[in-house]
């Protein structure tokens, strides 16, 4: 069967005109899902509080005091909320290593650099659609799996020394 | 609606439904990106008009460092994102290093004004001059020397 993003509710956080015009142009082109816009933190939150979102699109540098990073912690910590497991796709031209493992460190479950064509975006959304990522919680962290290379066969016992207990969460 | 779970002493593995699936009723189509593609090009056609507007933006904030330095950062990344979309590699490449000043943490005290200054006059006179492409050798050897130039900056101690 195939499938079409219709039925899907797409938030685009990004301080850029342009990027925003761009990813709702893109997707509008691939069937439209249901899209919301935000250029702050502050506008996300308040619709992921309002919508049913199904995926969001957030920018590290947002307009306003608040930054990506910040949003994708906060989304990830609201309490009592299925938010909380929302796939979250990092839009950044911030690509230096330590910037993509900040990132990595607060939730992101994928990442678009900037510049990206139609092609990453697809690509992305099949991820998401086909190959959804399993959470972990550590005292440390919560977030979408980071070791997408060991999937499959199980975790490595050299390098870790427990394998997490699986849980799970309807 | 579930409840979050009190943090564990020991890494726990959640796996829930895949939701996104069930909604898309499946896996996605590739017509899906060759649409995407039409709707990206078409967009596109744009960026010229908006990369003036923001070399306007960033000319104007200049004066204003180091107060205005997340705006200028915000106005790079978004010269060097949609530069090397838009067909203006050197451009990227420019705005690219300019970002690498106003990240470092020293620009946001005691910004290195001439180098700022001479990365926004390269990216107007880049977009000025329509420099498309990375083969012309006046805007190749200005951006590699800006690179150097803030290459040397960086690794000041």
């Amino acid at each position: 069967m195939s499938g079409s993003l219709t039925k899907l509710s797409v938030l685009v956080v990004d301080d850029s005109l342009h990027i925003r015009r761009l990813v709702k142009h893109m997707l509008h082109a691939m069937g439209g899902p249901t899209l919301y816009e935000a250029k702050s933190a502050e506008e996300a939150m308040t619709l992921i509080e309002r919508k049913a979102i199904d995926i969001a699109f957030v920018d590290w540098m947002l307009e306003g005091d608040g930054n990506g990073l910040e949003l994708i912690r906060a989304i990830r910590n609201m309490p009592g909320h299925d938010i909380n497991f929302l796939p979250i796709i990092m839009m950044t031209g911030h690509t230096e290593r330590s910037n993509i493992e900040a990132a990595r460190d607060v939730g992101v479950t994928e990442f678009l650099a900037k510049p990206f064509t139609a092609k990453g975006l697809f690509q992305r959304l099949q991820f998401l659609v086909e190959n959804p990522r399993p959470f972990v919680r550590t005292r440390h962290y919560f977030g979408p799996d980071r070791r997408r290379r060991q999937r499959g066969p199980g975790p490595d016992g050299e390098r870790r020394r427990r394998a997490p207990r699986k849980e799970t969460a309807s | 609606m579930s409840q979050p779970l009190p943090k564990p002493d020991e890494p726990s593995l959640i796996e829930r439904p895949n939701e996104l699936i069930q909604k898309t009723g499946g896996k996605l189509e590739p017509r899906l990106e060759v649409a995407a593609t039409a709707a990206e090009k078409e967009v596109n056609r744009d960026i010229p008009k908006a990369l003036h507007e923001l070399a306007e933006a960033l000319d104007a904030v200049r004066d204003f460092l180091p107060a205005e330095n997340r705006e200028a950062l915000r106005i790079a990344l978004e010269l060097k994102s949609l530069g090397a979309g838009g067909g203006y590699p050197l451009l990227s490449r420019v705005t690219h290093s300019l970002v690498r000043i106003l990240t470092d943490s020293r620009a946001a005290a005691d910004p290195p004004k001439p180098l700022i200054d001479a990365h926004i006059d390269a990216a107007r006179a880049i977009l000025k001059n329509n420099v498309t492409g990375d083969h012309r050798p006046v805007g190749l050897a200005l951006a590699t020397e800006l690179e150097k130039q803030s290459e040397a900056w960086a690794t000041l101690a």
